[in-house]
Order: C-alpha cells, then sequence, then structure tokens
C-alpha cells in the first residue's frame, strides 16, 4: 500500500510498533518491508500510550495529529486482505496529507 | 465674556468701512459665510445673525447671555448700513451661541474653556477660529460620553461569549475539544523513543520516536511479530 501510494506522488510514513516481548520473531515481519519497526518495552509501553491493541491501525497527519483510528474488531472492519478496507485506509491515508 | 470684547471688532469692521476699504479690507463674504456654516454644522448651532440671536435667548440666565446679544445687537445698530460690518457681526453672534451650547452642555470647568475659546474666535476674527471652534466640540463630549462608557461596559459580556464560540469552533468538533484520549481526531501522537529493528530500515538499531516522521502522513500498525 506504501508503494502504491508514493508511485502515485505522494510520501507516506508507515511504522511498526511490535508488541512487548517479541522481538526475536519479528524477521517475519522485516522481510515484508524497509518500514520501521519500533520495538515496544516495559519501560516504555508505546501500545497503552496510544490507547490500542493488536493490529489496530492509527493514522497521523504530517504535523503528528491523529486523523483516523481503526481498532481491530472496531466498528470498521480492517482487514487489509479484504478490498474494501484495504482502499478504505488507502484513502484515509491519503486524505491525511491535507489535514492540518 | 465682557461687552467690550463684542463691540470690538464690530466697531473696527465699521471703521475700516467707513475709510473706503469695502471690498479689499472686508472680510470676504464666502469665509464669513463658510465660517458659520461649518460653526453650525458642528456644534449645532444658528448658522444666521436670527438664529444666533435665537440662540442666544435660550441660554441660561447664569451664563449672562441675554445682555451679551443686546450688545452684540447694539453694535450693529451702532454700524447700520456696512454689510461687511453685518458679516463681522454673524462671526460674533455665532461664536457666542456656540459658547451658549458649550456652557449649557458640559460642566463649568469646560464652559470657562468654552469662553476663553469664543473670545479667541473674537478678537483674532480669522479662519484659524473655525478650526478652534472644531477642536473644542468634542472638548464638550466626556461629560455625555460617560454614559456611554458605561453601556459599553454592561455589553463586555456579549464578545466574551462570542468569543468562547470562536474558541469552540477553532478547535474543530466539539469531541475533539472534549476528548483527552489518545484515540481522538487531533489528538497529537505519543511522544517516545523505541529501538528500530528492521534490518532494511534506515534507522535500523537507532533509538527514536515518531517526530522523526513529521513532515509526511504517517501510518502507525501495532502489530505483534510472534
Amino acid at each position: 500500500m506504501k508503494t502504491e501510494i508514493e508511485k502515485a506522488g505522494l510520501k507516506v510514513n508507515l511504522v511498526v510498533v511490535n508488541l512487548i516481548g517479541t522481538q526475536d520473531s519479528c524477521a517475519n515481519l522485516i522481510e515484508k518491508g524497509d518500514f520501521p519497526i519500533l520495538q515496544d518495552t516495559d519501560a516504555v509501553k508505546a501500545w497503552n500510550l496510544h490507547g490500542g491493541g493488536k493490529d489496530d491501525i492509527i493514522i497521523y497527519s504530517k504535523t503528528g495529529k491523529l486523523t483516523s483510528y481503526y481498532p481491530f474488531g472496531g466498528a470498521i472492519y480492517t482487514a487489509l486482505s479484504d478490498p474494501d478496507a484495504y482502499a478504505l485506509i488507502k484513502q484515509k491515508w491519503v486524505d491525511a496529507d491535507k489535514a492540518p | 465674556m465682557s461687552r467690550s470684547l463684542w463691540s470690538r471688532p464690530a466697531l473696527l469692521w465699521a471703521a475700516l468701512a467707513l475709510a473706503g476699504c469695502n471690498a479689499a479690507t472686508a472680510p470676504p463674504a464666502s469665509t464669513a459665510d463658510a465660517k458659520t456654516g461649518d460653526i453650525a454644522a458642528d456644534a449645532d448651532i444658528a448658522a444666521t445673525p436670527a438664529d444666533a440671536a435665537d440662540a442666544a435667548q435660550s441660554r441660561a440666565p447664569d451664563t449672562g447671555g441675554p445682555a451679551e446679544t443686546a450688545a452684540g445687537e447694539v453694535a450693529i445698530a451702532d454700524v447700520a448700513g456696512a454689510p461687511e460690518v453685518a458679516d463681522a457681526v454673524v462671526e460674533t453672534a455665532a461664536s457666542d451661541a456656540y459658547e451658549v451650547n458649550l456652557a449649557d452642555a458640559a460642566a463649568p470647568d469646560i464652559a470657562a474653556v468654552a469662553e476663553t475659546v469664543a473670545e479667541v474666535a473674537i478678537v483674532d476674527a480669522s479662519p484659524a477660529d473655525v478650526a478652534i471652534l472644531d477642536v473644542s466640540v468634542p472638548d464638550q463630549a466626556p461629560a455625555e460620553t460617560a454614559p456611554a462608557a458605561d453601556a459599553v461596559a454592561e455589553v463586555t459580556p456579549v464578545p466574551d461569549t462570542a468569543v468562547a464560540d470562536i474558541q469552540v469552533a477553532d478547535a474543530g468538533a466539539a469531541d475533539t475539544a472534549l476528548c483527552a484520549s489518545p484515540t481522538c481526531v487531533g489528538a497529537k501522537w505519543p511522544q517516545y523513543a523505541l529501538e528500530d529493528l528492521n534490518t532494511k530500515s534506515p534507522g535500523f538499531k537507532k533509538t527514536y520516536g515518531l517526530d522523526a516522521f513529521l513532515g509526511k502522513p504517517t501510518l502507525v500498525a501495532l502489530l505483534s511479530a510472534s
């Protein structure tokens, strides 16, 4: 998805925050791309700071303000294997470029 | 104001008229008319001798107006037959009527100032006097504007309410203003620093936070590698 958006001319960032204690298994994530994988720790508890949980997707504007938040299992289906969900997330990511 | 001040310019013009200086030395009729017209417009006072007399007669007894007005009229009678003198008297009468308005509308201190200004107008008898009179008109305003200031103070809460409305509007959606959760639209991303474990990433082995991604729309996925 990131590649598609950037081919369209828009530069975006993709960041993964990996669950605490799963760093030994991140090879499967690495093979999917060169995006940063920030390893969460007990000291930081980044997931809690985001207020989210596993498989949540959060989109921020260029200035770091939240524009969309999609909790896994929430009202909006976000499994990227679903074409509609994929298209929705992609569009929201693009729209975030115009958000303050 | 003394009677001599009233009669001096009238007698002066009368003397000049009798000396044969009619057109050359008499004040231009247009200047005199403009002066009285301006004064009338600014101070709502009489623009004609008749109006000036009416205005003068309406002043309060403590201002000593009627006697002075009579003196002005006497001056006209003394120099009857000289139109230029009549013009000069019109100026004097108008200025006197102006003084009356000030005295009626203002405190005693302002009345004293008004009398001084009126005297200057009579003595100088030049177009600059109009400017002096124009400037002096707002000087009598404070006593009347004080209630207006009070009214403004009473209205002050209204702008405050408007400002409050604007603040809500500027903050975006109402739920944004009330929402303190990091999942709210508009919430700033959290501040932390974590190590990048992706060997393909330019930031591999570096510890940094989300501020490193400012400038581009950023998708954060909370995933588990297991």
